[in-house]
């Protein structure tokens, strides 16, 4: 039951760019569509999953006094994994990524994760807290990319959603919808807890 | 220096009248003559445009305070005042969806979500057309040239800002100064009846809905700028009098920039706010790729409010003419003053 | 002292670790991605440009050496005999740097055709550039080596409205490709 929970409260309780409001960078980022959202949480995924793994394995190995520097070591190499990976496998989602695969390292979910949960829980637990709060981050940049999308471009994954004479509202595609897609999803959740609690 | 011996009564107050409502109806009173240029030159065209606008505006507002559960302040006219403004500066050809798009995004993102009117730090109009403007699927409905070619209106159709742009300071040698004075020039549906919004800014001024600072200076950075800019190569950019007669130089300086929540309060504040939005509105116009650069630089200036509002400190009132102070204490002040 | 030497053989075990184990990983994955950048990437677009070609195109690929730069250069061959060739060059769109693979007819002086390789402009407006609509006017037309830089195209290809930067950067790049073009015609010439 206790495992249970801590695979779900990445999905909603601590929904990484909503609730926590951690990693941002990439959300801003790469939402210009569903598909690159979805191509970005995978990978974010497996690095959060691996890395918690790793670093729940090694966590009375290491010294305190360089834990964070050995956590960064482990996520970079993940992280260079999933981009030599993507580029051999996934070519399409590598391009439409770029530079952002690489920023995972520095991505404040995953050191975030590694620090509060794996370097204190065992190896079961940390594995369902990195898939959870994984799965949570991917569904949040899913969604805010498919809003985006739709808006932006009139397509969903690439196929066309709108009537065919729709001019696209490219705002949201750029950074500035960005930021205010992101507002007022953020708004909507937390007016919606709200009323749940009440 | 001698203190002022000010004392203020018990209650009862009177009022002396200002309200919202008064500002906001002596704004819209100010731009009736440059809308009815609109009208006149562009017909029923013009006339959708600044119904739609103006509706939207205020329906835009009045949704988003019910969703918020918050009082409804339509008839306090300061969406009316937004939606007006952001239809003078469009041109009387846009598709309303556009319109709507823009009045719903200046008025909830722009203005209600930073805490409705007095709040906001940017002007809720400027935010809409800059929301549109940067939609480059929408670019062309914006673009005046293409916009009004269908218009019988008796003057140049050409967009003389985007002439200068393309041609340089050779090109708009055939405007005459007079007609872009006097309203003959493509632009917006309100924004290019010069003369109308002169008059209508310095009924204003003369009423004390704006103060004189920011146009003035407004107008004194563009010309200066302009000037600099003008000796300095005088085959690509324009005169300090074009540069002023021509575009949104005029709605900006009097109308755009003296938005009461987006402008500085004090004095010194509301000069330099005024100086460098017409500064940066001559950098736009000469090195950013777009025509005009009156919008782009209030909204920059407005983010600017805050710090300039830093200029000036506040006075604090002497202890003894603070209003609580019993009569007794504020003698002995006099004394201490004239001693 | 003790402490200090634990902190070091720890990180030292970790780097090391994860230094070749990433190696290893690279070498498994460097053949795969190299081809997938081939395939993907440059394939498809060869292919395009090259219409009609019998020979590999892929593997009849090959890296000159033009005015100090290395060009990628790709051979068509039609009944064993070298007709056409392409490579990229680059040019400045709205979002970033576009890629333009443009082919040309070495017999005839013609363009074969041009595709977008990647770009960074908006989806929707930008990317408007890399649909045949656009590619296609480039198809066929003829090349006039003695001309001014910007009327080397004997005939005018409108830019798509909307996405004027977009398509700016596409001329930008056949500009750039044209002058490559003209050396590389030299070269071939002195060598055959």
């Amino acid at each position: 039951m206790k495992l249970l929970r801590t695979f779900t409260k990445g999905l909603w309780e601590e929904l990484p760019p909503f609730r926590l409001v951690l990693g941002l960078c990439p959300v801003l980022a790469v939402t210009k569509s569903a598909e690159t959202g979805l191509g970005m949480g995978l990978a974010v995924i497996f690095v959060l999953t691996c890395s918690n793994v790793l670093v729940s394995c090694l966590r009375n190995v290491i010294p305190r006094k360089v834990r964070i520097a050995s956590y960064i070591v482990i996520i970079a190499s993940f992280v260079v994994m999933v981009e030599l990976a993507s580029q051999a496998f996934f070519y399409k989602i590598y391009e439409s990524l770029g530079i952002f695969i690489p920023l995972i390292v520095v991505n404040c979910i995953i050191l975030g994760r590694a620090e509060a949960f794996a370097s204190r829980n065992g190896i079961i637990p940390s594995a369902l807290d990195g898939l959870g709060i994984g799965l949570g981050f991917t569904m949040s940049l899913t969604v805010l990319g498919a809003i985006r999308e739709i808006l932006g471009a009139g397509t969903l994954f690439g196929t066309q959603v709108m009537w065919s004479s729709f001019r696209p509202f490219t705002f949201m595609v750029e950074a500035p919808g960005a930021f205010i897609s992101l507002g007022v999803l953020l708004a909507l959740m937390n007016a919606f807890s709200k009323t749940q609690q009440s | 220096m001698k203190a002022l011996d000010l004392t203020v009564s018990p209650a009862p107050h009177c009022h002396c009248g200002a309200r919202i409502t008064r500002v906001s109806y002596n704004i819209l009173l100010a731009l009736i003559p440059a809308m009815a240029m609109g009208f006149y030159y562009y017909g029923f065209d013009a006339l959708r445009v600044v119904a739609a606008s103006m509706g939207s505006a205020m329906l835009a507002e009045a949704a988003i305070q019910s969703i918020l559960r918050k009082p409804i302040t339509i008839a306090d006219g300061s969406a009316a005042v937004s939606g007006l403004l952001l239809a003078l500066i469009l041109p009387a050809s846009v598709p309303l969806y556009l319109v709507v798009v823009a009045n719903f995004v200046g008025i909830v993102v722009g203005k209600q979500c930073f805490g409705g009117l007095g709040a906001n730090p940017l002007n809720p109009a400027l935010v809409g057309w800059a929301v549109i403007r940067i939609t480059r699927a929408w670019a062309g409905y914006l673009d005046f040239d293409l916009a009004l070619v269908n218009y019988e209106t008796g003057f140049i159709l050409q967009y003389p800002l985007a002439v200068l742009k393309a041609q340089g300071s050779a090109g708009v040698a055939h405007f005459s100064l007079m007609d872009l004075f006097l309203g003959k020039q493509v632009g917006g549906i309100g924004s290019s009846a010069i003369i109308w919004l002169l008059l209508g800014g310095l009924y204003l001024v003369v009423r004390g809905v704006i103060r004189w600072e920011i146009p003035l200076s407004f107008l004194i950075g563009v010309a200066v700028i302009a000037g600099i800019f003008w000796l300095g190569d005088r085959t690509s950019y324009g005169s300090p009098i074009f540069n002023i007669l021509a575009g949104n130089v005029m709605i900006g300086a009097f109308f755009l920039s003296t938005d009461n929540a987006s402008s500085p309060v004090n004095q010194w504040g509301m000069l330099v706010f005024g100086f460098c939005c017409g500064a940066m509105t001559v950098v736009l116009r000469s090195w950013s790729i777009y025509p005009d650069g009156v919008v782009f630089a209030c909204l920059l200036m407005n983010l600017f409010v805050p710090l300039l509002d830093k200029i000036k400190k506040k006075q604090p009132l002497p202890p003894a003419l603070s209003p609580v102070t019993p009569p007794v204490m504020s003698k002995s002040a006099e004394e201490r003053s004239a001693s | 002292m003790k402490e200090a030497a634990h902190m070091i053989v720890v990180l030292v075990i970790i780097c090391t670790v994860c230094g070749v184990a990433l190696s290893g990983f690279r070498e498994m994955t460097a053949e795969r991605i190299e081809n997938q950048v081939l395939m993907n990437v440059q394939g498809p677009r060869v292919n395009k440009v090259l219409e009609g070609s019998q020979n590999d195109l892929i593997a009849d690929r090959k890296v000159i050496k033009i005015d100090g730069q290395e060009v990628l250069l790709f051979m068509g061959k039609k009944d064993g005999k070298p007709w056409a060739i392409a490579y990229e060059t680059l040019g400045k769109g709205f979002g970033g740097d576009l890629k333009v693979m443009v082919g040309y007819d070495i017999e005839n002086d013609k363009l074969t055709g041009i595709q977008i390789v990647s770009h960074k402009e908006t989806p929707g407006v930008g990317s408007k550039v890399t649909e045949d609509q656009f590619t296609q006017r480039f198809k066929g037309i003829e090349i006039d080596l003695k001309a001014e830089p910007e009327k080397r195209l004997s005939k005018k290809i409108d830019a798509i409205s909307g996405a004027t930067y977009s398509s700016q950067g596409v001329y930008e790049a056949i500009g750039k490709s044209l002058q490559l073009y003209m050396a590389i015609k030299k070269q071939d010439l002195s060598t055959k």
